[in-house]
């Protein structure tokens, strides 16, 4: 017993008392798989990315150590700017134009419409639709060959429009854009409904009595009270923006000629088609970069909102 | 702005945009729908609704493309990376949630900032320790990393939710003689029912759609789930798309029927993955 005894302690009563306390080692025991599976699989990754940043490797040969090479490399790379600024093209559209148009939605439904319970539960659909049937019905959809929206502007008399819309390159991001949006703007809708709801209603009237028409009650009554969820549903947005993949992917992949190229789809081009694993490393390590500024971003509005 | 106090000519316009916004959302899902069930020769002619009927397409899907063991092994992969995902994460929150130990907040910290990396940021040193430890093509290669992914989510609410339950009850159960594990698996576990709902909704949205690392991390087409699965199909030889139509719908199904039952949870664990 001499062994266990050296982790006790005296306490004052004189009563041995372990060192750490049962509570305290079922905690432990209670936090180590989730720990070590979150170590070893997430934690792990962020310095193996920082290290492999700065190799040259090709997934053959031994890696090559080149210092700040990657990055003077992208920063040189027309096709890296190009990718960037189409992720801040996805971004500006996310805050303009999905944000518009969920927060106009969510005003319609709001006013009590008829069907708006129905509509509610319909606009969500597209954000629970995996990504794979969302880009291959898309790109039947958007196709040049007899594609629904090509046959959709003939019946409605606009022939003149139709389009190869994800194989022309001026067209090409507008039209992922435009499913992105049509894949999220549901997320806006939800929680601007629920915002909207929290407001007092007495407050409408109380404005449209003093005689305010339906513009100036939603531009000087709603939104003000709106700006905290509209805050947080623009960093929202924003992230998904960063992180878009697996939609740009199926639907272009980049193309045609990087048009709709966006920072992942050319980290995967970089890593798996050209094998250049330090370059993408290097991307990776830029992206993970912008989710952290944005992460310190949403914790200081959350903390001013007192979310925390 | 009530309703019933709207102008006429504002209401018209309110009505014929939402008849339109109703259109574009449901246009795509009828229009593979339709596909689904045409014969080929009407892949291109095809409008909104099928000229021809048949079932044709799901029988070949099921036979031909092997859309079955895709199936299965979407399954397969989310219903184990969610068991696992929940397991480890409700005990963690719990532990997080009720227990004084070292390094507490610290590890929950960690936890947190999980919240911010994503599939891409992570694919380079996953798909080389895979290749490395020769996981590659194993049946619970994406099961663990989807479960990992998932656990900063599960901790942050479930440890909200744990905070929240009356302690009196769990002081209850030890002194009845309920042990530190009986207390969280008797008593704590099944009062967070609802928040386990809300947070495995989210989750088995995610797993589901999880398309990077499936389409990267695994090569065997036979363990393929269903998003990467289709994707490897058409890319290399697949133009039959009346077919792949039948194949969307078999993918798209299950999670219209999981929001169709339990839409409230479903969309409070989504709006929660949002707002942190």
């Amino acid at each position: 017993m001499t062994f266990f005894n050296r982790f006790k302690t005296k306490s004052k009563r004189g009563v041995d008392k372990p060192l750490i306390s049962a509570e305290a080692l079922t905690g432990i025991a209670f936090v180590i798989p989730a720990l070590a599976l979150f170590l070893i699989i997430e934690v792990f990754a962020i310095p193996y990315n920082l290290y492999m940043g700065f190799h040259e490797w090709n997934g053959f040969r031994p890696p090559e150590w080149v210092g700040l090479n990657n990055y003077v490399v992208l920063f040189e790379d027309p096709l890296f700017w190009n990718a960037a600024t189409n992720n801040l093209i996805f971004i500006a559209a996310s805050l303009i134009i999905m944000m518009g148009l969920s927060l106009f939605i969510a005003i319609i439904l709001d006013s009590g419409i008829p069907g708006a319970g129905i509509f509610r539960g319909l606009v969500f659909l597209p954000v629970i639709t995996p990504s794979i049937v969302v880009g291959l019905a898309w790109s039947r959809v958007l196709s040049a060959q007899n594609g629904l929206l090509n046959q959709t502007l003939e019946f409605i008399g606009l022939g003149a429009l139709k389009s190869d819309w994800l194989g022309n390159p001026t067209l090409a991001l507008g039209s992922v854009i435009a499913v992105f949006i049509w894949r999220w703007v549901g997320y806006g809708v939800i929680l601007f409904g629920a915002a909207l709801l929290d407001i007092d209603e007495d407050l409408k009237d109380a404005a449209a009595i003093d005689g305010a028409n339906t513009f100036q009650t939603v531009f000087y009554i709603v939104l003000p009270l709106l700006r905290p969820i509209l805050l947080i549903m623009g960093i929202w947005y924003t992230i998904l923006s960063i992180r878009v993949f697996a939609l740009v992917f199926i639907l272009t992949n980049g193309g045609p000629f990087n048009a709709s190229e966006v920072i992942n789809t050319y980290l995967y081009k970089q890593v798996f088609t050209y094998f250049d694993i330090g370059l993408g490393s290097a991307m990776a390590n830029l992206v993970l970069l912008m989710l952290i500024v944005i992460a310190v971003v949403r914790s200081q509005v959350n903390k001013r909102l007192s979310l925390d | 702005m009530r309703w019933k106090e709207l102008p006429l000519i504002i209401k018209i316009v309110a009505v014929v945009i939402l008849l339109a916004l109703t259109f574009m959302t449901l246009a795509p899902f009828m229009y593979f729908i339709s596909l689904s069930v045409s014969e080929f020769e009407d892949t291109y002619r095809i409008f909104l609704l099928p000229r021809s009927f048949t079932l044709q397409n799901y029988v070949d899907a099921w036979n031909e493309v092997n859309l079955g063991l895709h199936l299965w092994n979407s399954i397969y992969i989310t219903l184990s990376a969610l068991a696992l995902n929940l397991f480890a994460g409700s005990l963690a929150a719990y532990a997080l949630a009720r227990f004084k130990f070292p390094l507490r907040e610290p590890i929950y910290n960690l936890f947190i900032a999980g919240l911010i990396l994503s599939a891409e940021v992570l694919l380079v040193p996953l798909f080389l320790n895979t290749r490395r430890l020769g996981m590659v093509n194993q049946p619970y290669t994406l099961p663990l990393i989807y479960a990992t992914i998932g656990l900063p989510l599960t901790i942050f609410i479930l440890r909200a939710f744990f905070e929240s339950l009356p302690s009196g009850i769990m002081d209850a159960a030890r002194t009845d003689g309920c042990n530190l594990w009986q207390t969280f698996w008797y008593i704590a576990l099944p009062l967070s029912r609802s928040g386990l709902l809300t947070v495995g909704l989210f989750q088995f949205v995610f797993f589901w759609d999880e398309f990077t690392l499936s389409y990267t991390l695994v090569s065997d087409p036979n363990l393929r789930p269903l998003s990467s699965g289709l994707a490897k199909l058409y890319g290399e030889y697949f133009i039959d798309y009346p077919v792949l139509a039948a194949s969307l719908v078999f993918t798209v199904i299950p999670v219209i029927i999981v929001y169709i039952l339990t839409q409230k949870q479903l969309l409070r664990g989504m709006t929660m993955g949002a707002l942190k």
